[in-house]
């Protein structure tokens, strides 16, 4: 049975460090708005962070091994080619998780 | 005189509070399916790491951002160091701190009217609030964009998470995290002012990956920052 008081002082970590980064720059804003590297940052950053978390999240993905890495691919097939058709973030996303939940749910020998 | 008639106007052009706030709900209706199912894959993916089903509602009113509480979950699972559990929010949600310079907190008024406003302020709420030009946008809209978005989430949370003991054993929930990244990063580079970031990003997510596994996420994302920053600070990036 996982551990309900280490998840307890996760959550909390998480929240307050969320609340930290929500707030805190609305209390510096003035300095942001006219700093340079922020206004650079704010724009390059994101884009950037978000590309390393997908290779983090794909790293998990074992081409040799086609029980696992098959539904894999293709929930990232559906994803990519949904978005790219329709440009709609969040069908993509809820498309493809429900393609790969079907496919590793029911499709015999996958269910670990 | 002539100032009367302007603010009477403006006054006139003003939403009610009551059709501001509908306004807002209704703002949330195209994507409250998609939420919600996002939400039911954490609650799901919360009972079936083995937490009790009210974990679910817990991360979505306390923490309240969704892809970082999925990952909470796994870290605290795989008995992650706190230090490692703080970076890893830091970097996750790192993106949130640039949200204030185009986020409208100042038409909220009253200071934990404003403090909600601030708290929730999540990608989609975000995406929401600043969809409409400021002037669309009452406070009472802004916070009813936020609530809205909290509720269908938390809702999604419970039903994914009392749903999921009733069907029994399913997996595969977390891959809403792979797949909301891979998009989220195609749909960022699409936007983004020049192919530079991303490239350094795929160069430094790729290095950290295979060499520093188990820290990837902040060392990556550490490099990307200094060398951004020093690229800019010694000119050779056009702002």
């Amino acid at each position: 049975m996982p551990d309900d008081s280490r998840l307890l002082a996760v959550m909390v970590i998480g929240a307050v460090i969320t609340f930290g980064l929500r707030t805190i720059p609305f209390a510096v804003i003035a300095p942001m708005r006219r700093s340079p590297v922020v206004q650079h940052l704010s724009l390059a950053m994101p884009a950037g962070v978000l590309t390393i978390l997908a290779i983090y999240f794909l790293r998990d993905i074992d081409l040799t091994d086609a029980r696992s890495g098959g539904p894999q691919i293709v929930g990232l097939l559906v994803a990519v080619g949904l978005w790219r058709w329709r440009r709609n973030v969040s069908l993509a996303i809820v498309a493809s998780t429900a393609t790969y939940m079907l496919v590793v749910n029911l499709v015999p020998g996958l269910h670990t | 005189m002539i100032l009367g008639l302007v603010n009477s106007t403006l006054a006139l052009m003003e939403m009610t509070p009551a059709e501001a706030v509908r306004g807002g709900v209704q703002d949330t209706l195209p994507f409250a399916l998609a939420i919600v199912a996002f939400g039911a894959a954490f609650g799901l993916h919360v009972t079936e790491s083995g937490f009790a089903w009210w974990w679910a509602p817990a991360f979505g009113i306390f923490v309240f951002a969704g892809s970082l509480e999925f990952l909470l979950v796994d870290l605290a699972l795989g008995g992650a160091s706190l230090a490692t559990v703080a970076l890893t929010s830091l970097l996750v949600n790192s993106r949130h701190a640039f949200y204030a310079l185009s986020h409208p907190l100042h038409r909220v008024r009253g200071r934990r009217a404003r403090a909600y406003a601030m708290y929730a302020m999540t990608d989609d709420s975000y995406a929401l609030t600043t969809g409409r030009p400021p002037e669309d946008m009452p406070g009472s809209r802004v916070l009813a964009v936020s609530a809205a978005v909290q509720a269908w989430w938390v809702a999604g949370g419970l039903l994914g998470a009392l749903g999921g003991a009733a069907l029994g054993d399913i997996e595969g929930a977390e891959f809403a995290l792979t797949a909301t990244f891979v998009i989220l990063a195609l749909q960022a580079c699409r936007t983004a002012p020049d192919r530079v970031a991303p490239v350094i990003g795929l160069v430094c997510g790729l290095l950290a990956v295979g060499l520093v596994p188990a820290q990837a996420l902040l060392v990556g994302s550490g490099a990307l920052v200094l060398i951004l920053t020093l690229m800019f600070l010694s000119g050779s990036t056009h702002a």
